[in-house]
């Protein structure tokens, strides 16, 4: 069965746009015409199984994905053309499982894309976060960020491609993965991957999986700071920069979200 | 008053290495102890005990704070009886920006939580009079600071906790003239408010503004001498060799000193040429 798309298209040269998608069903697809300033939120986006993105040239965007409780499975696309450059903000502190898929090609000249994912993963849950860059445009860059807290029984799975393919003379990526580890049953896995095939390029990728440090406690505890107190202030140390990025209202709302949970 | 009492304490590393082996030191209220001894035999590891370091394990011996038994109380509790430990090397908290964790901190030990107005009012103060720059606050947690700004980060946050005792771990390492007087002047401060101090230091310049008013030398992880300020002007003045005569003990040199290897790469080279 085909699922209904709603088509968003961007059109007017040179605006700046602000908008919200709030409890769509249908499959989204965004047209963001060149020169456009976009920052898209999309909440609880349960029933959607696929976002299609592109983007025009010298497009500047923000696209904030807050994960609802109910999103299980999502597929994410987006190209860039010439001198595009989007931040992707991914927000996921629901209590589900979760499988996210996200391809994003960089296939105009000078393209940029940063991704940012602050996962929380508790009870039985298992994030699977599988996020993929293909480099085409000369001088594009990327960079990759995935931040983790993995508690109880739970699972979470970082798998990143950075792929700079022959095209992409003086290209950049960058990977960067961790995850914190509170409980002895959760389990966690960070693989940054890079496939080069040019070699006038910049790359770097680096993981780490691990529990609280115990320098950190203890330097915190040495301040009266309870056990359950120091640990809470640094996993949303931890979890919290992703929100500096967001509005004010929205900032507020999900640091209380992340500190109930906590 | 006695305010510290540590009773024949021997402490030792998770690797089993014993460093301090029998320490009997008393400190009163509104006292400056200036400790003193050659690098490796104790000193940062006594502070570390008292302060309840999980790296070091105490197998013998007692510490009395006020009377209650130190050693019983996890690292909170005893920070929250206003035991403070300025650390020679602070961590670095990725994330943890500096400001809310000091607002934590004064909410920790406090029934009544600090209003938003009179802990910014505080910060602020503090840091002028610290000559700190307020944005400094706003980062992570030691993240990125350079020596001297980590050690007036932990001044600062001596300044506005206000604890009873406070133990200074080489606060003066890293730090410029300026930076040195400054330190000084807030720790005297303090000293006014009624606070006692244990200060662990190499130089004679810090004892200089701060003025102890005894001192004690640690040796193989023993306290084997005390006095009055005017050890530490013959300890600047000679070194430590005399004691080896006057009070017949070997000093063991730091390269005799016992090693312990931290979590480090480390590199074998078979049949170099």
């Amino acid at each position: 069965m085909k699922s209904n798309v709603l088509n968003v298209e961007i059109l007017e040269k040179n605006s700046i746009s602000d908008l919200d998608f709030e409890g769509i069903e249908d499959n989204l697809e965004f047209y963001i015409q060149d020169n456009n300033c976009v920052n898209l939120n999309l909440f609880n986006f349960e029933m959607i199984k696929e976002i299609n993105i592109f983007v025009g040239k010298n497009v500047h965007g923000k696209i904030n994905l807050f994960m609802g409780n109910k999103v299980c499975d999502l597929l994410l696309r987006c190209n860039l053309n010439e001198g595009a450059e989007v931040n992707f903000n991914c927000i996921d502190f629901a209590l589900e499982n979760k499988k996210i898929n996200a391809k994003i090609i960089l296939f105009g000249d000078s393209s940029k894309v940063k991704w940012s994912s602050s996962v929380l993963s508790t009870k039985e849950d298992e994030k699977l976060y599988n996020v993929s860059f293909s480099h085409i445009g000369e001088k594009s860059k990327s960079i990759m960020n995935n931040y983790g807290v993995c508690k109880d029984s739970s699972k979470i799975l970082f798998d990143g491609i950075s792929h700079i393919e022959k095209s992409a003379k003086k290209s950049e990526a960058s990977q960067n993965a961790k995850v914190i580890i509170y409980d002895k049953n959760c389990s966690a896995y960070a693989n940054p991957k890079l496939l080069i095939d040019y070699d006038d390029v910049i790359a770097n990728h680096s993981a780490a999986v691990g529990t609280l440090n115990e320098d950190h406690i203890f330097y915190l505890l040495s301040r009266g700071l309870s056990i359950k107190e120091a640990r809470k202030l640094i996993t949303l140390g931890y979890l919290k920069p992703i929100l500096n990025d967001l509005d004010e209202n929205y900032k507020e709302k999900y640091e209380k979200l992340l500190g109930d949970l906590m | 008053m006695k305010l510290l009492e540590i009773k024949n304490l021997h402490v030792k590393t998770q690797d089993n290495i014993e460093i301090l082996k029998g320490i009997n030191l008393t400190i009163n209220s509104g006292d400056m102890l200036a400790i003193l001894g050659p690098n490796g035999h104790g000193k940062s590891t006594l502070i570390n005990a008292i302060m309840g370091n999980p790296n070091y394990i105490v197998s013998e011996g007692e510490i009395l704070y006020k009377g209650e038994d130190l050693l019983k109380l996890s690292v909170d509790e005893r920070a929250r009886l206003g035991i403070f430990l300025c650390f020679q090397n602070p961590c670095e908290i990725p994330g943890v920006i500096n400001a809310e964790f000091l607002k934590s901190a004064i909410n920790e030990k406090s029934d009544k939580k600090i209003s938003f107005y009179n802990f910014y009012k505080l910060l602020n103060e503090s840091c002028e009079e610290l000559n700190i720059p307020f944005e400094m606050t706003n980062r992570s947690l030691n993240e990125g600071f350079s020596g001297g700004e980590k050690k007036r980060n932990e001044i600062l946050q001596m300044k506005i906790l206000n604890p009873n005792f406070v133990m200074l771990d080489e606060v003066d390492s890293g730090l410029d003239v300026d930076a040195i007087n400054l330190v000084s002047k807030e720790i005297n401060k303090q000293r006014e408010k009624g606070s006692t101090f244990l200060v662990v230091s190499h130089y004679a310049r810090l004892f200089d503004l701060i003025k102890p008013n005894r001192t004690a030398v640690i040796v193989n992880g023993k306290v084997v001498l005390e006095g009055d300020e005017k050890l530490i002007e013959k300890i600047d003045k000679y070194g430590y060799e005399w004691m080896e005569s006057e009070l017949n003990i070997s000093v063991k040199k730091e390269e005799d000193a016992p090693i312990v290897l931290g979590t480090c790469a480390t590199k074998v080279i078979v049949n170099e040429k």
